[in-house]
């Protein structure tokens, strides 16, 4: 016969973590609900303790901390990414990729926390942050420690969260003055889709404004998860733009990049794809550069 | 029982001051304006647009869809389904399931005599329970009632089904071959159907060009917005009664009498308010289980169907693989036409066997070949029923055609236009059953296109596109039969008035969401000459309609308009002779006419004139019945297959972004014959919808199978086009041309809409990349790898 779900509304991380280790197992953390409802519904979860993180004050917000760093709290919506005039001011990065999550709605109600530990793998979010060398915030019951979330995914739907442990917080350290950023993502419709890949570059332009000097480079829908393609980065350090085309990004990914098939495209056609939406995403960064030069 | 539930009436109305409000305010939309001639204007409602008398209730959310039908003490049911696409049961153990608390009734295929066991539309070859073997995943195998969802889900994962698995037949090919398992005792064919005229081989062997293609297309899923869903009861007077979202209630009526074997005057269907049908929701799904369960229980029962089983378990478009040879002189005339079409009809009959003879009537329409050849096989295959989808497989037919005939433009130099001008047929040509067609349009269609398509092409060139992108224009064009495929298919119209003079038309075929039932108010009222807010149309109740067929083949405006006018006429004389005797003036005296009852040169209300029928208003009942001639038999394809034609040429414009091979539609246009057109707010909805389900087809819809089960059961991974997908203008045109034998001079129109719209991308695809896309979907992915394909084949031979 099936259980109840027992809902549980904490006010503090304590109770919320105490909630979680009280679960053993199973229990789940649930703020905006677009992934936990969905899959609950779907019956591809069944969770005994349901762990309501929306009342925990300190989970919320968006701060600059004293070294120049954002914390953004777990809690942020996607919307709030849109209008902060922080996030605007110094990762508009991160303003540039929330306009394309989802819908309206779903950016009212999504939070960023969310994102990052359900679908993070693939998520645009967890994208832009790796490119700009995001670390999380996790608090268990013991400890608290944080955790580069390039290193934060560990396989497909693992993420680097132990039982009884919460995601309180992002910190994403400051863009130097002068450089660029780029977001490109690819769906099979315009809107309202799952993305295929999604690419996101931050970039230090070299003396001509063509030169990429550093690049950090993160995709999605290239590997079981969200990744940082340091190989490609090497690669692209103090060459000129011009020289890039799509099909030698392709084949500099190659060996970091393992899509697989799904239901719209194949493997090999993603590969291929790859190369494009990183070439786009470039492109997108070196015309903010001449932009605002 | 709640009163309103046996009348049958579809939408949550309010008190009755409330819906007089509703009508007031619909009569001052629709009504003749105020100081226009109230005389003899002929027809002041037909080719108007005329609001749907349906969106009011629909917009306030009193729409009564089954699902939202509550019931006290209304039960759940919900279906077990096979996890195999083929194999034999051993045994089922239902009584753990029976167990489970809340738990009413469990029904297995061995709880239903044998006679008594089979439905289907054409043949009666679907077990309502799947009882010795499961042929398909999804296949029913077992049906519990709860009182909650729940509480029926519990019980369906504790019966215990012992299979033993046999090995799947998944193509139509495997299925005709010599050493394939038979499905079903009379072998693997549903259908196998010939025509040939003229001598096909002799004509493409003196022709100066014979182009040979294959041209394949993926499964396709309905994607109505509302599933399946039912509800189930037996009334005070013992009557089963069933809601149900269908397009025909009169077939339910009939297969229901026979499963229960309720007398059929003890069983009445009702059309709930439909969301979207499509050809969906004409065979069995919900509507027999569901009946049984509420017979097994005493109980009301609603069933619905997720959306995973819809995708999982009711019918898709047929896979057809068509290889096609069009043959063709220097001049532009086409020689003859060959085509040889293989089908996967999946597990049972279902319409198969219609889509098979629509495909071979129609294979050279709309244009007139002299030696044409189809062949057309249908096989069973372990996959879920492939059945009636939206044209009947005539938009593949059309891809495969309209693709090969522009493809051919190109090789003789002649453009688009003309090679279809000089091959089309025209009013007198004779159909390759024989058939002298009459009021073709199609001319006029192509005249229609052919400015716009010489304009925008000067203003493309004109302008550069977007750097990594390409553009093109593509044209393709249909003819359509409308109605059933040479069978009879009559229908009848009923129209009564009470004493305050609202008038009900009751019609046979249902309003699936066309706006069909306001179409038919029209004529009605027209026919009448009365106003059409006084019109209230009563339609798809097993009961109190006659079975006018279902609404599908485009044929409600046609077949159900004609009757509708002819029991207008029959109305109103008896209304008039009516009148003339209770006043006891001569019968010239009094004529119906701009709303008003002309009463001796004197303009009454109607409403007076019916007040002063008083009771005797009961005893005018206009009858209308309309039959015309249709006889063709499947094996020789002589004769006439349908009243009439529509036909259309529409024009697609594209951009291609080079690099991601992904197609987008800026545009779109679209001109029809259609006769006379009753509403035409109404017509160019129908079209820009058809236009946007094409699209989708054309460009990114696409059921996936793996093993016989598909992978992609949910709109997550199925892809319908969002609102910033489709063109941002779809221009439609009805082009003049009235028929001669239609209500109004009206035709059909709804699924011509979509038939040439994988065509027109497909050219316009090739006009802006030089690569032909021969596989539906044309999805990003095959136009990337069609194109460098291209590439690698030219530097190769370069």
């Amino acid at each position: 016969m099936s259980t109840e779900t027992q809902y549980v509304r904490p006010r503090t991380t304590e109770e919320a973590i105490a909630a979680l280790v009280d679960a053993g197992g199973d229990g789940m953390v649930v703020a905006g609900g677009i992934v936990v409802t969905s899959l609950i519904n779907t019956h591809l979860a069944k969770p005994r303790v349901l762990v309501d993180v929306t009342g925990i004050n300190s989970m919320r917000g968006v701060r600059i901390l004293n070294g120049g760093e954002l914390e953004l709290g777990a809690l942020v919506r996607h919307a709030e990414l849109l209008e902060s005039p922080e996030v605007l001011a110094g990762w508009p990065l991160l303003n540039d990729l929330a306009r394309d999550i989802a819908c309206e709605r779903l950016r009212a109600q999504g939070t960023l926390g969310g994102s990052l530990c359900t679908v993070g793998q693939q998520g645009d979010p967890a994208t832009g942050l790796i490119a700009l060398g995001a670390t999380v915030c996790l608090r268990g019951a013991q400890a608290s420690r944080t955790v580069p979330l390039e290193r934060f995914y560990t396989d497909d739907f693992a993420v680097d969260l132990e039982e009884g442990e919460l995601l309180e917080s992002v910190r994403v350290p400051p863009v130097p003055d002068g450089y660029c950023w780029g977001f490109y993502k690819l769906g099979p419709r315009r809107a309202m889709d799952f993305t295929l890949l999604s690419a996101a570059v931050v970039v230090q332009p070299g003396s001509e404004p063509d030169i990429l000097n550093e690049v950090t480079i993160a995709m999605s829908g290239v590997a079981p998860t969200a990744l940082r393609l340091h190989d490609a980065e090497e690669r692209l350090r103090g060459r000129s733009f011009g020289e890039v085309t799509p099909s030698v990004l392709s084949e500099w990914l190659q060996d970091d990049i393992a899509p697989e098939d799904d239901a719209v495209y194949s493997s090999a056609y993603k590969r291929h794809m790859a190369g494009v939406v990183l070439h786009r995403a470039l492109h997108t960064a070196l015309n903010h550069t001449l932009r605002e030069s | 029982m709640t009163r309103w539930l046996d009348q049958g009436e579809k939408f949550a109305l309010e008190a009755l001051d409330g819906q007089q409000r509703w009508q007031d305010y619909y009569r001052s939309i629709v009504e003749i304006p105020a100081g226009s001639p109230t005389s003899d204007a002929a027809t002041p409602f037909v080719g108007r647009s005329v609001p749907r008398n349906d969106v009011l209730y629909k917009v306030r959310g009193r729409a009564r869809y089954a699902a939202n039908i509550d019931l006290p003490g209304m039960l759940h049911g919900r279906f077990l389904r096979s996890i195999h696409p083929y194999a034999r049961i051993r045994h089922i153990d239902a009584s753990p399931a029976r167990e489970v608390p809340g738990v009413r009734a469990v029904l297995t295929g061995q709880d239903i005599p044998r006679d008594r066991l089979y439905v289907g539309s054409l043949v009666q070859d679907t077990p309502v329970l799947a009882r010795d073997v499961v042929r398909y995943v999804g296949e029913p195998v077992a049906v519990v009632a709860a009182e909650s969802i729940e509480a029926a889900d519990e019980a369906l994962s504790r019966i215990e089904v012992d299979y033993d698995p046999l090995e799947p037949v998944l193509t139509p090919e495997h299925a005709l071959a010599e050493d394939a398992p038979q499905l079903h005792s009379d072998g693997n064919t549903i259908a196998d159907l010939k025509n040939e005229v003229g001598d096909v081989e002799d004509a493409l062997a003196e022709s100066d060009l014979v182009l040979e293609n294959t041209f394949v297309n993926d499964g396709i899923d309905h994607c109505f917005l509302e599933s399946q869903a039912g509800v189930a009861y037996v009334n005070e007077e013992g009557v089963l009664t069933l809601h149900v979202c269908t397009q025909y209630p009169h077939f339910h009526h009939q297969q229901l009498s026979r499963v229960t074997g309720f007398p059929m005057d003890k069983v009445r269907v009702i059309q709930s308010v439909i969301g979207g049908a499509f050809g969906g929701k004409i065979d069995v799904t919900v509507e027999c289980a569901a009946s049984l369960l509420t017979i097994a229980t005493g109980a009301p029962v609603k069933m619905v169907l997720e959306r995973d089983e819809v995708f999982t378990s009711t019918t898709k478009r047929h896979v057809m693989r068509i290889q096609h040879r069009l043959g063709a002189n220097r001049d532009g005339r086409f020689t003859a036409l060959d085509m040889r079409i293989v089908a996967d009809g999946g597990a049972y009959a279902s319409y198969s066997l219609i889509v098979a003879g629509r495909c071979v009537i129609h294979a050279s329409l709309p244009y007139d070949i002299p030696n044409v050849r189809a062949h057309f096989t249908t096989a069973f295959t372990n996959h879920v029923p492939a059945g009636a989808m939206r044209s009947f497989g005539m938009v593949k037919l059309g891809f495969a055609t309209e693709t090969q005939v522009n493809e051919m433009a190109h090789r003789l130099g002649i453009s688009p236009i003309e090679i279809r001008r000089i091959n089309a047929v025209r009013s007198g040509t004779r159909s390759v059953t024989g058939q002298e067609l009459i009021d073709v349009g199609f001319e006029k269609t192509l005249d229609a296109i052919e400015e716009i398509y010489e304009q925008r092409r000067k203003e493309l060139e004109a302008t550069p596109p977007l750097p990594g992108r390409r553009r093109g224009l593509g044209i393709a064009c249909l003819g359509y039969g409308i109605g059933y495929s040479g069978v009879r298919n009559p229908s009848t119209a009923r129209i009564e008035v009470d004493e305050s003079g609202r008038i009900t038309a009751n019609t046979g075929t249902p309003d699936i969401g066309t706006g069909s039932d306001t179409t038919l108010a029209q004529i009605t009222a027209d026919a009448i000459g009365i106003g059409v807010g006084r019109i209230r149309v009563v339609s798809g109740d097993s009961t109190r309609t006659d079975d006018s067929g279902p609404t599908s083949a485009s044929r409600t405006t046609y077949f159900s308009g004609s009757a509708a006018r002819i029991a207008g006429d029959d109305f109103r004389n008896q209304f008039e002779e009516c009148l003339a005797d209770v006043l006891s003036i001569p019968r010239e005296q009094i004529r119906i006419a701009g709303d008003r009852v002309i009463v001796s040169n004197e303009p009454w209300l109607f409403e007076k004139a019916c007040a002063r029928l008083g009771e005797r208003v009961k005893e005018i009942r206009g009858y209308g019945h309309f039959n015309p001639v249709a006889d063709l038999d499947l094996e020789n394809f002589k004769g006439i297959p349908y009243p009439t034609y529509t036909y259309a040429t529409q024009l697609a414009e594209v951009d291609v972004d080079e690099e991601l091979g992904s197609v987008s539609v800026p545009r779109f246009w679209a001109a029809h014959d259609a006769g006379n057109v009753v509403n035409p707010v109404g017509a160019e909805g129908q079209i820009q919808g058809g236009v946007v389900m094409g699209l989708g087809m054309a460009l990114w819809e696409r059921v996936v199978r793996e093993g016989g089960y598909i992978q992609n059961p949910s709109y997550r991974d199925y892809l319908v086009p969002g609102s910033l997908d489709i063109p941002t203008e779809i221009t439609t045109i009805f082009v003049d041309n009235p028929d001669s034998t239609g209500p109004y001079g009206a035709k059909g129109v709804a699924e011509a809409s979509l038939i040439p719209v994988p065509a027109a991308v497909g050219e316009a695809v090739y006009q802006a990349l030089g690569v032909r896309p021969r596989h539906l979907p044309m999805s990003a992915e095959r136009i990337y790898d069609l194109a460098r394909q291209t590439m690698d084949n030219e530097r190769q031979s370069g």
